[in-house]
């Protein structure tokens, strides 16, 4: 009899704790703070290293001309760390992506003037279409050729594109494009004392636009869940080898995207355009969070970490650091980054112990 | 029987995120005495063995080495104090050889930089003549099998002169033959006056090895008795307050239509002709010795292996399934062995989980995700499937074993499928979670689905099949329906083995 009871005793319990009004109440304080929270880590070490450089530079750091010339520099390392961010969440790596913006870059180029195109919507069309083929190269390659990892495919591409770029220019820069070409990159809007670059608000709207293809749409879930355990979306009948081959293509068509904003500012088309673009991608989504095994990472993080890259080469430049040490502190920024995320990680699981400690 | 207490934990208690993990329990193990634990998963047993080895540290209460209070701040410690584990899943790396692997971090050196392996092989060969296995040391591990890599495992403790070896789980991935020679390690260590506590889902083994048995629940000690006081039912009482017969909750539901028809199954070295039909209503048991085939040819079916020839009907018409894509679009269901490598997101939330098969179906607007439709349904899976978690956001891999495995199965069960295949579907969860495994698959046959399960362990094919396959070296020996006087273990063994049934 009286095991009968504790069996009853338990079912009840086992209800009580899964009941809905516990479920709600958990769902809404707990975790909504602590994700906030880890989004937020990467903000406040931007926010603090700005005020560390307004303080070391006698407020020069903030000076409207600088603050202009920020907004200007983040759009080209902002858009290609995005399309990189969703190839890092499936747990891959794009190499490709400066190559891929002076591919791109360069074909509009060659068509302007090897073959007379004036058409503005023409020749950003090519320019984004070629990114995009070349994007979906790297995913080919990955998944049809069955390379064993992405890093040997994009670095692959990395070399053929670049090569292809200096081969189609002879390796010279092609400039006076039609003004509309340029709208993207050159464009400034005034808000009070403040130039804020057209590129700058395109980055913003990518960012939403992302946020919401990440979260909302059945293709963003995917690229998560392939990213967090590929074998499971396999099993679970997503249709693995698509998720690569887009988020590939994504990547390519947003390097061509940063590549307009580079030629708008530039006035030219640079073969050797983003020599390091792919590194720098890379390092804002690793400061922003994301991690490398795939499955964890978000676009608001990523644009912090394109802000960070930029504020730091901003900042050494103001400072009259020479370039040598500025790649010396980017390089200590990631490793510092990242370890701090892990220790982040660790703290969280210690405070969650006591937490239930008491 | 009476010897020294070697090791006692006095009231120890400690928190995790949530949980009490352990709740004032004691516990004291004496020299050379072979010591049971049992109970659910998530009853405390691994936070006992890893507060014991030093991994983890307790938040209130002491540990008494020989009478004296010491802190195990590491597991290094733990190693000093002669504590030794060997863990369900063995540190061994494959390519090295049995030497290597024992003497990992504690090599002999011999004059100037250089390791004297010429003392190294000499007792590594001593230590395993002394586990009963006559080996040369210098054999790759890669090349042993699970049985004697344990024994390498168990060989590291000996080295470090343990006087305490825990043993978790450790005849979980044995063979019959591997786990009888483990039997006669455990004594030979015995005699050696070493103490072992012996953690083990099979009561069997318990009642056979065991001087003492301790159960725990809910992170608190129940019992501890000589095992020759104790029964079966007993134990099984003191384990979860619920008695053997309600072990096996079968209920025979209507047979009804064919649903699944394969014929001549063939992929060479794995699956050799296969053929088969499922009805609805109905649970076909596959048994088997491990890697007989029966996985195989689940995967197979499902279009996760590709599969040289062979045909698949589904409802009496020929299907073409190339990949587990289309398996879901012909309405099957695969609850996979492997819930960390091959059924869940880690660390992905319950809710995503519980989507995961579901990502394409429940859409608005062509590409968004019906968010509302996904709450809904995943509040439903955790009620009705009794899913226990802090909330839809908690990240599934703090969960334990049985509700892991409960949200694998909610993901299938959104999937609205009318063929479900269970592999393995209550290893490693507890008892309480196995019956309501259970319940899931009378509800599933009730409704007129059809469900395949694998199963190693012989007393579930017995309970809960209304037909049973035997496999043996990816061919079918033998099918058996319940009411057939073969229904039995030992028939199905027979079987197994490879023999014939009149």
């Amino acid at each position: 009899m009286t095991t009968d009871k504790n069996a009853i005793d338990r079912t009840e319990r086992d209800r009580k704790e899964t009941g809905m009004s516990a479920l709600k109440m958990n769902t809404v304080d707990r975790n909504q703070l602590k994700k906030l929270m880890g989004k937020l880590g990467p903000l406040l070490a931007l926010v603090i290293l700005c005020t560390a450089l307004t303080i070391g530079t006698d407020g020069k750091f903030l000076a409207l001309s600088n603050i202009s010339n920020l907004l200007r520099q983040v759009p080209i390392v902002a858009l290609m760390a995005s399309g990189m961010l969703v190839v890092i969440l499936t747990g891959g790596i794009d190499l490709s992506a400066g190559s891929l913006l002076a591919i791109s870059i360069s074909v509009m180029g060659v068509a302007m003037q090897s073959y007379g195109i004036q058409n503005p919507v023409i020749l950003i069309l090519l320019g984004l279409m070629t990114g995009t083929f070349f994007g979906l190269i790297n995913g080919l390659l990955l998944t049809k050729l069955h390379l064993p990892h992405p890093f040997i495919s994009t670095l692959g591409t990395k070399n053929m594109c670049r090569g292809l770029a200096l081969l189609i220019t002879g390796a010279a820069a092609i400039g006076n494009f039609p003004a509309p070409v340029l709208i993207i990159g050159a464009t400034d809007f005034r808000i009070g004392g403040v130039k804020i670059p057209f590129s700058f608000i395109l980055v913003f709207a990518t960012c939403v636009i992302f946020h919401i293809f990440l979260n909302k749409t059945a293709l963003g879930r995917k690229i998560y869940s392939f990213g967090g355990n590929r074998e499971a979306a396999r099993l679970a009948g997503i249709n693995t080898d698509r998720v690569q081959i887009f988020s590939y293509a994504l990547s390519g068509f947003m390097c061509a995207f940063a590549g307009l904003v580079f030629v708008g500012r530039m006035n030219s088309a640079v073969p050797l355009a983003s020599l390091e673009g792919d590194l720098d991608a890379i390092a804002a989504c690793i400061i922003g969070g994301a991690s490398f095994n795939g499955g964890k990472g978000n676009i608001w993080g990523t644009l912090v970490g394109a802000f960070m890259i930029t504020v730091i080469r901003n900042g050494c430049n103001l400072l009259g650091v020479s370039s040598d040490l500025q790649q010396i502190v980017i390089g200590a920024v990631i490793v510092v980054a990242v370890f701090i995320d892990v220790v982040r990680g660790r703290l969280e699981i210690r405070s969650k112990r006591l937490a239930a400690a008491r | 029987m009476n010897s020294e207490v070697f090791i006692e934990l006095q009231n120890i208690t400690k928190y995790f995120p949530g949980v009490v993990a352990l709740k004032n329990m004691s516990f004291q193990v004496r020299q050379g005495e072979v010591h049971g634990l049992i109970g659910e998963n998530g009853a405390g047993k691994s936070t006992l063995i890893k507060t014991l080895t030093g991994v983890n540290q307790p938040d209130e209460g002491q540990i008494l080495i020989d009478g004296k209070p010491v802190v195990l701040t590491n597991p290094n410690t733990a190693k000093q104090y002669g504590i030794g584990c060997v863990y369900q899943e063995l540190n061994i790396v494959p390519e090295l050889n049995i030497t290597d692997n024992l003497f990992v971090g504690y090599y002999i050196k011999g004059k100037g930089p250089l390791l004297d392996y010429g003392k190294m092989h000499c007792r590594a060969e001593e230590i395993m003549k002394s586990l009963g296995q006559d080996i040369d040391p210098r054999t790759e591990c890669g090349k042993l099998g699970m049985g004697l890599q344990q024994t390498v495992e168990i060989g590291k403790s000996i080295l470090l002169k343990s006087r305490l070896i825990i043993m978790d789980e450790p005849t979980s991935s044995l063979s019959e033959k591997e786990v009888n020679q483990l039997k006669l390690t455990v004594k030979m260590l015995k005699e050696q006056g070493i103490s072992i506590i012996f953690v083990s889902h099979k009561l069997e083994e318990i009642f056979q090895l065991c001087d003492v048995v301790t159960v725990i629940r809910d992170g608190q000690h129940v019992s501890t008795s000589p095992v020759s006081e104790m029964t079966k039912d007993k134990l099984i009482a003191d384990m979860v307050g619920r008695s053997l017969d309600n072990l096996f909750p079968k209920q025979i539901a209507e047979k009804r239509e064919e649903l699944l028809r394969v014929e001549n199954l063939k992929e060479p070295g794995v699956l050799n002709d296969v053929s088969f039909t499922a009805y609805g209503g109905q649970i076909l048991g596959f048994s088997g010795l491990v890697g007989a085939g029966r996985t195989e040819t689940l995967r197979a079916i499902f279009g996760a292996d590709p599969i040289s020839e062979g045909s698949v009907s589904i409802r009496g018409k020929k299907t073409e399934i190339r990949s587990p894509r289309d398996a879901i679009a012909s309405r099957i269901a695969f609850v996979t062995e492997d819930r960390k490598k091959e059924g869940l997101i880690l660390d992905a939330s319950v809710e995503n989980n519980l989507h995961l098969a579901t990502i394409d179906r429940d859409r608005i607007f062509r590409f968004f995700i019906d968010v509302k439709k996904r709450t809904k349904t995943s509040l439903q899976n955790v009620d009705t499937l009794r899913i226990k978690t802090a909330s839809l956001d908690t990240s599934v891999g703090t969960l334990s074993g049985g509700n892991q495995q409960k949200v694998v199965i909610g993901k299938w069960i959104n999937t609205d499928a009318d063929i479900f295949f269970f592999d393995e579907p209550t290893r490693g969860i507890d008892v309480g979670a196995k019956v309501e495994v259970y319940n899931v698959m009378n509800e599933l046959v009730r409704r007129g689905k059809c469900v395949i399960m694998v199963s190693s362990e012989l007393p579930e094919i017995l309970g809960m099949s209304d037909r049973v396959l035997v496999f043996r070296g990816g061919r079918i020996m033998a099918e058996i329906e319940r009411d057939s006087r073969h229904f039995n273990q030992e028939d199905i063994m027979k079987a197994a083995w490879g023999g014939t049934l009149s």
